[in-house]
C-alpha cells in the first residue's frame, strides 16, 4: 500500500511543479489538475523512452519528477528577489489542499487494496502485457500492430507497478474517476459561478457529480482497467477547460494552458483513435478568438507534435516487421504534419479573413457527408453499426439503463432551444462524436456490436462529463447567447 | 431587456438546471441496469483465483467472460519476456513466459522449478470454434505439469490464455468441445 501511495504522491508533486511553474489557481482545483498533469507528464515520458528503447518505469518516474523539478528550480533563480512562486501565505494554503489530497489518495489506495475494486476483460491484459513487456525493457518485441491498438497512456500508468512487484496499480483508474468527477464538479461550478449564489453554484456542481456517478457504465469504467476514463479527463481539460477560458471563468488560465499542452498528447496516446477525437476538440478552440492565439498555436503544435512522434514510431515499426504501413498510420502522420504547418501559418489577420463559424459547420457537414457515402458503399456494415448502436443506447444493451438515453435527450433539446455560439467548444466535440464513430467503424472494417463491450458504447464514458458541464451552461443563456450582464467576454 | 428581467432569467434557468440534473440523477438510480444491481457493489477480487471463481460462476456463456482473469501470453512475440508477480497469479504463482515460433515455453515456474514447455505436453483434446463474438477461436486441452493439475488453454487471434481446468465450471470443457 505504501509503495503505491508513493508512486501517486510523486505523480502529483511532479503536476504540482510543472503546474507551478506556470501560476496557482484555486487551493481547491489546483491538486487535481496537478495530478491530471502529472499523469499526462508519466505518459509523455514513457512515449519519448520508448522512442529511445528505455523504457524502465524508475527511469520514467525519476524523468517525470526531476524534470519540472529542475524547470522550478531554474524559474526560481531566474525570478529572483520575487518571491511570487514561493510566497509563503499562499503556499500555505495551496500546500493544505495538497494534504487534503495525499489524505484522499490513501483512502482511496486502501480501499482499492481491501476491496479489490478492479475489473478485468481481456482487453484489460491487453494493456498489461504491453506494459509488462515495457517494464522488462523488451519493447523490441512488441508488436506494431499491439501498439497501435493499446497505445502509450494505459501501460505507462500500469507499468508504475512494477515497482512495488505488482502487476498494475489498483488504485489508479478509482483515483482518475475520482479527479474526473471534481474536475467536473468544478468547472460546473466555476460556469455558474457569476450567474448564482456560492450556495447555488455548490448544489449544482454536486448535483453534476450525482449526475456522472448514476451514470452505469461510468461507475463500471472507474474500476476497470482501460483508458476510457483517462481519455474523458484529458477530454474535459481540453474543451471543458478551453471554454471556461473563452468565457472569462478562470481564474488563472496560463495554468490550465499549461495542463492542456500535455494532456493534448496524453489524449493522442491513450487510445488508438485518440488523435481524431483530441483534433474534434481542439478545432473549435483554434476558432476562438477569445484564447490567445499563442496558445492556439501551441496547442496545434503540441497535437502535431505529438500524433507525428507517435505514428511516426509505428510507421518504422510497421515497415521493419515486413508489413506495409496502414493507411490509418501514415493518415494521421500526415494529419499531424498538417497540425503543425497550419500552426506555423496561424496568424491573427488571416484568422480573420476567415469565418470560422464556417469552417467548423463545413467540417461537421462533410464529415457526415463521408460517412454517409460509406454508408451507401458499405450498407450492410453501417446497417449492422446502426442496429447495434440502437441496441446499445435505447434499448438497453450497452447496459446504461436510462441514463445515456437522458443525456442524449437533454444535450439535443439544449443544443435546438438555446444559442450554441457561445459554446461551440462543449458542443462540438459532442455533435461529432456520432458522425466521427462511424467513420472510425469504416476505417476498421468491423461494425459496432450489440454489447456493453462494443466499442462506441465505451467511446460515450469520454463525453458523458462534458454533457454535463454543456447541460449546466444553458442556464444564463438566451436565444441570442450568454446574457449580456454576467461579466463574461464570450468566445467567437 | 433589462439587468434586474437578465438576473430574473438567470436566477430562473439555474434553478430549473439544478432540476433537470437533480431529476437525472434520480431517474439513473431508479433504472440502474438490472443485471449490475444484483450484483455486489463491492466484488472480492483478492486473487485471479477469486477473480476466476467469481467470473466464471455466473456461467456466462461469453467466452470474453470466461477470458477475463486468465494469463496471457503473446505467443507471436518471439523473445518477449512477460513477468507476473506472484501476488496476482493464481497456482502458476510466479513465471516467466517466453515466446517462441514454435509455443511457449514457461520459465521460473513457481521459481524453483525447471522450465516446462507447453507446446511438448500431449494435446488431449482440440476444438475449432466459430466463434462467440462472431470471432474464430481454438481451444485445446493440454495436460501440464501434475502439481498444476490440468491448464486448459485456447488461442483467441494469436494470444493464448492459461488456466486451471479446476476454476473451470462443471461441464464446461466437454461444453466447449462440442
Amino acid at each position: 500500500m505504501i509503495g503505491e501511495l508513493c508512486v501517486l504522491v510523486v505523480l502529483l508533486i511532479s503536476g504540482a511543479l510543472y503546474c507551478r511553474l506556470f501560476g496557482r489557481v484555486q487551493w481547491w482545483l489546483e491538486p487535481f489538475l496537478s495530478l491530471t498533469a502529472g499523469v499526462a507528464l508519466l505518459i509523455c515520458c514513457s512515449s519519448v523512452q520508448l522512442v529511445l528503447g528505455m523504457t524502465s518505469p524508475r527511469i520514467t518516474i525519476s524523468i517525470v519528477l526531476l524534470l519540472p523539478l529542475a524547470s522550478t528550480v531554474l524559474m526560481y533563480f531566474r525570478r529572483q528577489g520575487s518571491t511570487d512562486l514561493f510566497g509563503m501565505k499562499a503556499a500555505c494554503i495551496s500546500i493544505s489542499g495538497y494534504v487534503i489530497t495525499v489524505v484522499l489518495f490513501a483512502i482511496t489506495v486502501f480501499a482499492c487494496r481491501t476491496f479489490h475494486l478492479v475489473r478485468l476483460s481481456p482487453d484489460s491484459f491487453f494493456y498489461l502485457n504491453v506494459s509488462a513487456v515495457m517494464a522488462a525493457g523488451h519493447t523490441a518485441s512488441l508488436e506494431p500492430s499491439l501498439l497501435q491498438l493499446r497505445a502509450m497512456g494505459v501501460p505507462s500508468l500500469h507499468g508504475l507497478a512494477s515497482l512495488n512487484d505488482e502487476m498494475y496499480v489498483r488504485s489508479i483508474t478509482p483515483l482518475l474517476f475520482v479527479c474526473l468527477n471534481w474536475l467536473t464538479a468544478t468547472f460546473c461550478f466555476l460556469a455558474i459561478r457569476p450567474l448564482a449564489t456560492r450556495r447555488m453554484a455548490v448544489v449544482i456542481a454536486l448535483t453534476a457529480i450525482a449526475v456522472v456517478c448514476t451514470h452505469h457504465r461510468m461507475l463500471w469504467h472507474a474500476r476497470f482497467i482501460n483508458g476510457h476514463i483517462l481519455t474523458a479527463l484529458m477530454l474535459l481539460i481540453i474543451s471543458g477547460g478551453s471554454w471556461l477560458q473563452s468565457v472569462g471563468r478562470i481564474e488563472n488560465s496560463a495554468l490550465l494552458n499549461g495542463v492542456q499542452l500535455v494532456a493534448l498528447p496524453a489524449m493522442v496516446l491513450t487510445r488508438p483513435d485518440g488523435a481524431i477525437f483530441a483534433g474534434l476538440a481542439i478545432l473549435p478552440v483554434l476558432a476562438a478568438d477569445s484564447i490567445p492565439l499563442n496558445h492556439r498555436k501551441r496547442l496545434l503544435v503540441s497535437m502535431g507534435l505529438s500524433t507525428i512522434a507517435w505514428h511516426l514510431l509505428l510507421a518504422i515499426r510497421f515497415a521493419a516487421s515486413g508489413s506495409g504501413v496502414p493507411i490509418t498510420v501514415s493518415g494521421m502522420l500526415a494529419a499531424g504534419i498538417l497540425c503543425c504547418v497550419t500552426a506555423k501559418l496561424l496568424t491573427e489577420k488571416k484568422l480573420g479573413g476567415i469565418h470560422s463559424h464556417a469552417v467548423l459547420w463545413i467540417a461537421e457537414v462533410g464529415l457526415i457527408f463521408v460517412v454517409l457515402y460509406f454508408a451507401v458503399t458499405e450498407l450492410a456494415d453501417f446497417r449492422f453499426s446502426l442496429r447495434a448502436t440502437f441496441h446499445n443506447v435505447v434499448l438497453g444493451a450497452g447496459q446504461w439503463g436510462i441514463s445515456l438515453k437522458l443525456t442524449i435527450a437533454i444535450v439535443a433539446a439544449s443544443i435546438a432551444g438555446w444559442e450554441n455560439r457561445d459554446r461551440g467548444i462543449l458542443r462540438y466535440p459532442l455533435t461529432t462524436l456520432l458522425p466521427a464513430a462511424f467513420l472510425l467503424a469504416h476505417l476498421r472494417h468491423v461494425p459496432y456490436r450489440m454489447g456493453a463491450g462494443d466499442t462506441l458504447n465505451r467511446y460515450f464514458v469520454h463525453f458523458v462529463p462534458l454533457a454535463v458541464l454543456f447541460i449546466v451552461t444553458t442556464a444564463g443563456m438566451n436565444k441570442r447567447g450568454i446574457v449580456e450582464n454576467c461579466g463574461s467576454r464570450g468566445a467567437s | 431587456m433589462t439587468s434586474a428581467a437578465n438576473q430574473s432569467s438567470v436566477n430562473s434557468s439555474v434553478s430549473g438546471v439544478v432540476l433537470v440534473l437533480a431529476l437525472m440523477s434520480v431517474a439513473n438510480i431508479v433504472d440502474f441496469p438490472e443485471c449490475e444491481r444484483n450484483a455486489p457493489w463491492v466484488a472480492v477480487f483478492s486473487t485471479f483465483e477469486n477473480a476466476a471463481a467469481a467470473d466464471l460462476g455466473r456461467a456466462h456463456p461469453s467466452l470474453s467472460r470466461v477470458a477475463t482473469p486468465y494469463l496471457m501470453l503473446r505467443q507471436s512475440a518471439p523473445g518477449s519476456t512477460i513477468s507476473f508477480p506472484s501476488s496476482h497469479c493464481f497456482l502458476i504463482s510466479c513465471f516467466y513466459g517466453l515466446g517462441s515460433a514454435d509455443g511457449v515455453r514457461i520459465h521460473d515456474y513457481n521459481r524453483d522449478r525447471p522450465p516446462i514447455d507447453l507446446s511438448t505436453l500431449p494435446v488431449l483434446d482440440e476444438t475449432v470454434d466459430d466463434g462467440l463474438d462472431g470471432k474464430s477461436h481454438r481451444y485445446c486441452l493440454l495436460a501440464a505439469d501434475s502439481d498444476v493439475s490440468e491448464l486448459f488453454a485456447f488461442e483467441q487471434q494469436g494470444n493464448w490464455y492459461f488456466t486451471d481446468v479446476r476454476l473451470l465450471p462443471d461441464n464446461f470443457v466437454e461444453s466447449a468441445r462440442k
